[in-house]
């Protein structure tokens, strides 16, 4: 990585190309010198301002680009002295991210900065698959209103080809085909928004909060229809959204941001211990038998009163018996899922 | 399988930039009336140039011979053409356009996959198409109902230095909207520049025309040519370097 920081995307070619940081030699060029062979003395010889630690950074590049769904290194991106992304670096191998933070955390701005429709203020972005193979659900698409549903489909079928699984979406999203994309409600956008997925053969999803404004039902709908489309079309995924079910779901890791910075990088197959949530009726009690067996808990205050937060453990079961035992109640223990479990962890 | 699904079968397959003319098509030309809007400024500049030259203007019955009329004609042509011009690359490319990219309309159709080379690309192609029918259509209704004269020769000419100074125009329009993001402001000094502009190319008509009106100006025509497709070349590399938002 500390190779690899000898590129840049230099503003002055700010049309996708990489330079190699103090000059200006294209990495493009370099690369195509190394696939084709090129001795690195030869290469070294033709580009005297060269070193073979920036040969090196090329190869490291090279082989990124090969095995990751996407990379960025030192990527800065400003907007009017607001920092959006800070020198974010990261490259990952696998097939499904999800990037989760609060508003404002860079979610958004890190996907216009991977579709190239913004352009990093420093460092690098690469995504290593052709723009016409990506799928995007903006988290507010201008759809084109003026086309009726029928005609918008039809367009999808034109520019990527037919759906590949069998399913009527028209029917299923209840979209009538003389509608005008305009006159539809907010949710009903949503779901005209998420047809592109679904036609022809995707090989990167990108969705920025793909399920806002539907009701429950259509909602649990529609990501049964998402998964069945990603494992029918083996299609890479990037996932932006604030509902933690949707990133369980989905992501094979998660990207926490805040404020344009890496938080966390949690991979979800990882054995995140499971933890607990309990509600007593008598708090302190209850906690003053997990102090004697010294079992390391932590509290929260939640609407229905304090509650404790801790791995399930062998002394946690004698505390808990011995706090029935003496007539207390103990009302809920549930389940905190992994990545909540992390996000208290990376809060605390 | 139906015939329609073989049709579209057939247009993926042997179309692969049709993402790009689709976004052209809808953003620019959505319905036919578009389309004919692009036509109409043409052939209202060209009829209320001939009706204003042949009743309102003195100088017209002291004319002394049939050139000097029909190199008045051809002026008149020329003139209409450009404000023609001038009115669709207004409504379409500064207004329309800047409309577009600042909704976020045109940045949904590059999320789609679209190329911003490309999609410039068939944009200037479709102007130029309809821009050269209205050039044709003033051609005939100068010939036909105002009893204009063009030889073939003439003819030919005059259709490619009216291409030039369309790209000409085009061009401006296009790197004015590339560098001002309001609308309002684009159009002004866009049409400011043409003002000015106009005013130099009347009186290089008058110095490049001899009076037969037949030599036409080799020199304004390249320069239309090169300096257009100079100002649509600085356009694109501002617009494949600008940051085009979602909304």
């Amino acid at each position: 990585m500390e190779n690899i920081s000898r590129l840049i995307r230099d503003p002055s070619i700010r049309s996708g190309n990489l330079a190699i940081k103090g000059t200006d030699i294209l990495v493009a060029d370099i690369e195509a010198l190394l696939n084709a062979n090129t001795l690195d003395d030869q290469i070294l010889n033709q580009y005297p301002e060269l070193t073979r630690l920036d040969l090196d950074a090329v190869r490291d590049y090279i082989r990124i680009k090969k095995e990751t769904l996407f990379s960025c290194v030192n990527l800065t991106k400003e907007y009017d002295n607001h920092v959006a992304i800070n020198n974010l670096t990261y490259s990952t191998k696998a097939r499904s991210i999800g990037l989760f933070g609060p508003n404002g955390s860079g979610k958004s701005t890190l996907i216009k900065l991977l579709l190239e429709l913004h352009f990093p203020s420093d460092g690098v972005i690469e995504v290593n698959i052709d723009k016409s193979d990506i799928r995007v659900v903006p988290d507010f698409p201008i759809l084109p209103e003026l086309m009726t549903v029928d005609e918008w489909i039809e367009t999808l079928e034109i520019i990527y080809g037919y759906p590949i699984l069998n399913v009527d979406f028209q029917r299923e999203f209840n979209l009538d085909g003389s509608w005008l994309l305009k006159n539809l409600s907010a949710g009903q956008t949503r779901l005209a928004a998420l047809l592109p997925i679904f036609y022809g053969r995707p090989e990167l999803i990108v969705l920025d909060e793909p399920t806002n404004f539907m009701d429950a039902f259509i909602r649990d709908k529609v990501l049964k229809l998402m998964k069945s489309q990603i494992n029918k079309s083996n299609s890479k995924l990037i996932i932006a959204s604030h509902r933690i079910d949707e990133i369980n779901l989905f992501a094979e890791r998660v990207l926490m941001l805040h404020n344009g910075k890496l938080l966390a990088d949690i991979a979800m197959e990882d054995d995140i211990q499971l933890k607990y949530n309990v509600l007593v009726d008598d708090f302190d009690k209850f906690t003053n038998h997990l102090n004697k067996r010294r079992v390391n808990f932590e509290t929260e205050v939640t609407s229905l009163g304090e509650t404790v937060i801790l791995a399930i453990t062998s002394p946690v079961w004698t505390s808990m018996k011995q706090y029935l035992e003496e007539g207390n109640i103990i009302y809920s223990i549930s389940k905190i899922d992994k990545l909540q479990s992390k996000l208290k962890e990376v809060i605390n | 399988m139906t015939v329609n699904s073989l049709k579209l079968m057939q247009i993926k397959f042997n179309n692969k930039d049709i993402a790009e003319k689709i976004a052209v098509r809808y953003l620019f030309f959505r319905n036919p009336i578009a389309q004919i809007i692009m036509i109409i400024p043409f052939f209202v500049s060209y009829t209320f140039l001939n009706f204003y030259q042949t009743e309102l203007t003195p100088e017209l019955s002291t004319l002394k011979s049939f050139s000097q009329l029909n190199s008045t004609y051809i002026s008149n042509f020329v003139f209409g053409t450009h404000i023609a011009v001038l009115i669709t690359v207004s409504i379409f490319i500064l207004f329309r356009w800047h409309l577009h990219r600042n909704s976020g309309a045109y940045g949904y159709w590059l999320s789609l996959g679209i190329s911003r080379m490309r999609f410039l690309m068939y944009a200037s192609i479709y102007f130029l198409i309809y821009s050269t029918i209205g050039i044709i259509i003033g051609m005939v209704m100068a010939h036909f109902y105002f009893g204009a004269y063009f030889s073939l020769a003439m003819s030919i000419s005059l259709i490619i230095q009216m291409i030039g100074n369309t790209i000409l125009i085009l061009g401006v329009g296009f790197l004015i909207t590339e560098f001002i993001s309001n609308p309002y402001v684009s159009v002004l000094l866009f049409l400011t520049f043409n003002a000015i502009f106009m005013s130099i190319e009347n009186n290089m008509f008058r110095l490049y025309f001899s009076t037969d009106g037949n030599i036409l100006s080799v020199f304004a025509t390249i320069s239309s040519y090169a300096f257009g497709a100079l100002f649509m070349a600085i356009g694109i590399y501002q617009h494949n370097t600008a940051e085009i938002d979602l909304r």
